[in-house]
């Protein structure tokens, strides 16, 4: 049971008081490039959630599977970079089947994903915190959910921005970086709920 | 078992496994078999699946005009897919008018082919042909500025209407690469076409057109495009930015040779003065034809060097200053986008109707 609620707890604090994208300021690129529109700002989310669910977990077995007890803990940075590009191609290629139209609006940040240094984050979190395979699990599909949700707010707000007055010099990336400070007060005061 | 051992023995499962995994998902995932292509109800080809529609037609010769070489930017490569359900794509909504898009006209160059389909085109699209041709003669006229004179070999000749341009085969790692070059020569010399090259740093058209020497062989496709000269007799402005000249310089040599009775005025615009050719051609033409003038602009000309043939100014600028001559023109814009986007922003603050501009971007 204890198992259990740990779990609970790692995936709630990575959504939500650990959120990679607003605590931690990782993945910030596509972040502010992808947060245009809430319809590109989903396609993205989803990806990522999908690819750091995955690359952690594979990531876990890699690690404590492979490279612990052949005692080549050294080639971590290698292998989790090469897993993760494998995962990244072979969503590329899925996405690319099913959707032209998600394809075509993720571009290059699709592939990007890649080098999108949350997921490279994550695995990396994920080994020096010592999680067991389930919360790995948990851990991996809370920071890729805290940071789709960031991300969709962050599309949001920015939406509502669109429409409206701003001072000048203030417009573009300026006011999307005080959007994403205020964000993350908001994600840090959730810190208490823990 | 020694660190080195094993670090490379693991390296090396894990790669592999790696690879292995990512074969399997090439196979199950990108791999869409032969399709069909009905071309126009009455045509049909068979290519591989999974490649844009218009490289899949270039392959089976069946050119689509195209002038960014399918980086989906140009907007050049309008189809009709009647059967096709495919919702636009973000790429298509970015560079489509939204005229174009309601009449179902879709990019070739962003549609794949994944499935069998059916395909729509316009009839003048099947005069473009490909050409194999022989360079006949390289020069260079200008700093970075290369004339070559193509000699068509097969077919042995090519129409084209002046303003027109060509787009060459680039041989290069991977796939080809297309580029699109303004023919200058006038029409009336079917046997061989001139092009004005700029080289671009690292670029890879320009590169391999500049290393071609005389006997070497080039392919190339078309014509294409529509920066034509209209029928009107409003005094026509050109405006050529560097190799901008290239299509003017055709348009010109139309203009003289069939006694077409306009009034001209060429703005040649370049950055540096080395850059400026085709000057003894346009002072000719100045001397022989009262109808004709010609203005020479540079404007990154450093501050301490004298510029006396010309204008030292910004090319709009220089368009404020002869407002009055000009204002009832047709204009005529060739050269990069950055400066034909800032005309036309120009223009437009000028009140002058978009009817009486045309323009030739060289993305
Ligand atoms: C309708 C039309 C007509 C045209 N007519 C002419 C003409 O008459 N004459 C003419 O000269 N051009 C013309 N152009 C432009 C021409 O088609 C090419 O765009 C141009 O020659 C550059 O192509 P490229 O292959 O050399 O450069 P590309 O390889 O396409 O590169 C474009 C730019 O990116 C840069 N670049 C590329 N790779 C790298 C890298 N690895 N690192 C850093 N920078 C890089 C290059 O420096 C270059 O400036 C025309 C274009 C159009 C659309
Ligand atoms: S080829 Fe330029 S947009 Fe398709």
């Amino acid at each position: 049971m204890s198992d259990f609620s740990d779990f609970l707890k790692i995936t709630f604090a990575a959504v939500f008081t650990g959120n990679i994208a607003l605590t931690y300021f990782l993945g910030m690129c596509p972040f502010i490039a992808m947060s245009k529109s809430p319809a590109t700002a989903f396609g993205m989310g989803a990806a990522v959630v999908f690819v750091m669910t995955v690359t952690c977990c594979i990531n876990w077995i890699i690690y404590w599977q492979i490279l612990v007890p052949t005692g080549t803990e050294h080639l971590q940075l290698l292998c989790f970079i090469a897993s993760i590009a494998v995962i990244v191609q072979i969503l590329e290629l899925f996405i690319d089947r099913v959707s032209p139209v998600l394809y075509a609006a993720m571009g290059i940040f699709l592939p990007l994903i890649t080098v999108n240094c949350a997921i490279l984050g994550a695995s990396l979190f994920m080994v020096l915190r010592k999680y067991s395979f389930l919360n790995t699990l948990g851990y991996g599909f809370g920071s890729g959910m805290g940071w789709a949700i960031a991300l969709l707010a962050m599309s949001g707000v920015r939406s509502r921005i669109n429409t409206s007055k701003l001072p000048p010099g203030l417009e573009g990336p300026a006011i999307t970086m005080i959007t994403a400070g205020i964000m993350a007060m908001a994600f840090t005061g959730l810190a208490g709920v823990m | 078992m020694s660190i080195y051992l094993t670090t490379f023995l693991v390296s090396l499962g894990i790669s592999t496994a790696l690879g292995v995994i990512i074969v399997i998902a090439d196979k199950l995932l990108s791999n869409y078999g032969e399709c069909t292509i009905t071309i126009n109800d009455d045509k049909q080809v068979v290519v591989e699946g999974g490649n844009s529609l218009m490289s899949s037609l270039f392959e089976k010769k069946y050119f689509i005009p195209s002038a960014c070489g399918g980086k989906g930017t140009c907007g050049y490569c309008m189809v009709k897919l009647p059967d096709e359900d495919i919702p636009l794509l973000p790429t298509e909504e970015i560079v489509m008018a939204e005229k174009d898009v309601n009449a179902g006209w879709r990019l070739a160059c962003q549609i794949k082919v994944k499935k069998n389909m059916s395909v729509w085109m316009p009839e003048e699209y099947f005069m473009i042909k490909e050409f194999h041709c022989r360079v006949a003669k390289t020069e260079t006229i200008a700093a970075d500025i290369k004339e070559i004179e193509l000699e068509m070999i097969e077919p042995d000749s090519i129409e084209f209407k002046a303003g027109q341009y060509i787009q060459v085969m680039v041989p290069s790692v991977g796939e080809t690469v297309y580029r699109s070059y303004s023919i200058s020569s006038h029409p009336g010399n079917c046997k061989s076409l001139f092009l004005n090259i700029k080289l671009e740093d690292k670029g890879i058209g320009s590169t391999y057109l500049h290393k071609l020497k005389v006997g070497d062989t080039v392919n190339i496709s078309g014509p294409y495009g529509d920066f034509l000269l209209t029928g009107s007799n409003r005094q026509a402005v050109f405006v050529a930015g560097g190799v901008g000249l290239a299509p003017i310089n055709s348009i010109l040599h139309q203009i003289f040779q069939d006694n077409i009775d306009r009034k001209c005025l060429v703005y040649f615009k370049v950055k540096l003065e080395e850059e400026f050719y085709y000057l003894e051609q346009l002072s000719q033409w100045k001397e022989k034809y009262a109808n004709f003038s010609y203005k020479l602009v540079v404007s990154d000309i450093p501050e301490t060097e004298s510029f006396d043939s010309g204008e030292r100014a910004r090319i709009t600028k220089v368009l404020e200053d002869d407002f009055q001559k000009i204002s009832e023109s047709e204009f005529y814009l060739c050269g990069a986008p950055k400066m034909i986007n800032g005309i036309m922003e120009y223009f437009d603050k000028k009140g002058i109707p978009s009817d009486r501009v045309f323009y030739d971007k060289f993305e």
